[in-house]
């Protein structure tokens, strides 16, 4: 009879366990997506281009990626991380197999004066003359 | 009357549960992480800002404009690849007095009649499969004469994952 009380107590504790990982792991997913990669790159090459379209030739301006730079660190890039292509878009890469493109409607060149960096995490970017299309 | 049996076949039965109960969360998480930043309205509105400013700086006419010859993506230092190649933007300019009438289009000319939708009929929610639009309405004045420029835009770009 003990056997039995014993045997049923350990079934219930390793169900109660494996109940435990099982949320755990699921919250852990959860958090892990609602912070991810994707969605900087997205909000961070939709900032520069929505800057892009309202400014004009000459202007200079600065982005804070801070947050994206640490999770560069964590995902181990430490390449180009804005790019600025003849399709007129704005692509932000912050790992090596991500990357995210938001295009601009002004005909105007763009000049990526620096890259943020862990050391310096904010990005510099010029609104130069036209292009010749 | 097995009843160890029985308990073991619940223990199935809970672990599909379990598999559902994960697989709704997973699918949960991932559609709205999944979800795009929505910048259009946005996007639309500055369009239009920078039409106008075109036209009309300070309210005064941009002659140019009341020529035959007048290119609206070139002199308003917009891009040709966008408007021409991309499917994605559409600027309509309407302008009139008394005396005069012209309208321009560039872009995507179908969302002219998505944006007489979304504008005018009563959407509660705004489908995402039409564009963002965005209307405004100026006046400028040239050699004493008032104009009324009626600017539509409409974006509807995706953004593209690389």
């Amino acid at each position: 009879m003990n056997n039995k009380a014993n045997t049923y107590l350990l079934e219930t504790i390793i169900f109660i366990i494996l109940n435990i990982v099982f949320f755990v792991v699921m919250l852990g997913f959860a958090i892990k997506s609602s912070g991810g990669i994707g969605q900087y790159e997205q909000a961070y090459a939709k900032q520069i281009a929505l800057l892009v379209d309202s400014g004009k030739e000459n202007m200079t301006f600065w982005i804070d990626m801070g947050k994206g730079i640490e999770l560069s660190k964590k995902a181990k890039y430490d390449k180009q991380i804005i790019f600025a292509n003849d399709f007129n878009e704005i692509v932000v890469k912050l790992d090596e197999k991500g990357g995210y493109g938001y295009k601009y409607f002004t005909n105007n060149k763009i000049e990526i004066l620096q890259q943020p960096t862990l050391s310096k995490p904010y990005a510099v970017i010029k609104i130069g003359g036209e292009k010749n299309e | 009357m097995n009843k160890g049996g029985g308990e073991h076949l619940l223990s199935i039965w809970w672990l599909l549960v379990l598999a559902l109960v994960g697989l709704g969360i997973v699918f949960g998480v991932l559609l709205f992480a999944g979800r795009d930043i929505y910048v259009k309205d946005i996007e639309a509105e500055l369009l239009a800002d920078k039409i106008v400013r075109c036209l009309a700086p300070q309210g005064k006419m941009n002659f140019l404009i009341l020529g035959d010859e007048f290119n609206l993506v070139n002199k308003c230092g917009l891009s040709n690849k966008i408007f021409k190649e991309s499917n994605e933007f559409y600027v309509n300019v309407k302008i009139k007095n008394e005396s005069f009438s012209k309208e321009i289009g560039v872009g995507n000319t179908a969302f002219k009649a998505d944006c007489e939708i979304v504008l005018n009929a009563e959407l509660r929610k705004k489908p995402e499969q039409y564009p963002a639009c965005f209307e405004r309405k100026e006046f400028a004045y040239y050699k004493e004469k008032n104009y009324e420029i009626n600017v539509l835009v409409a974006v509807a770009q995706q953004g593209a994952v690389k």
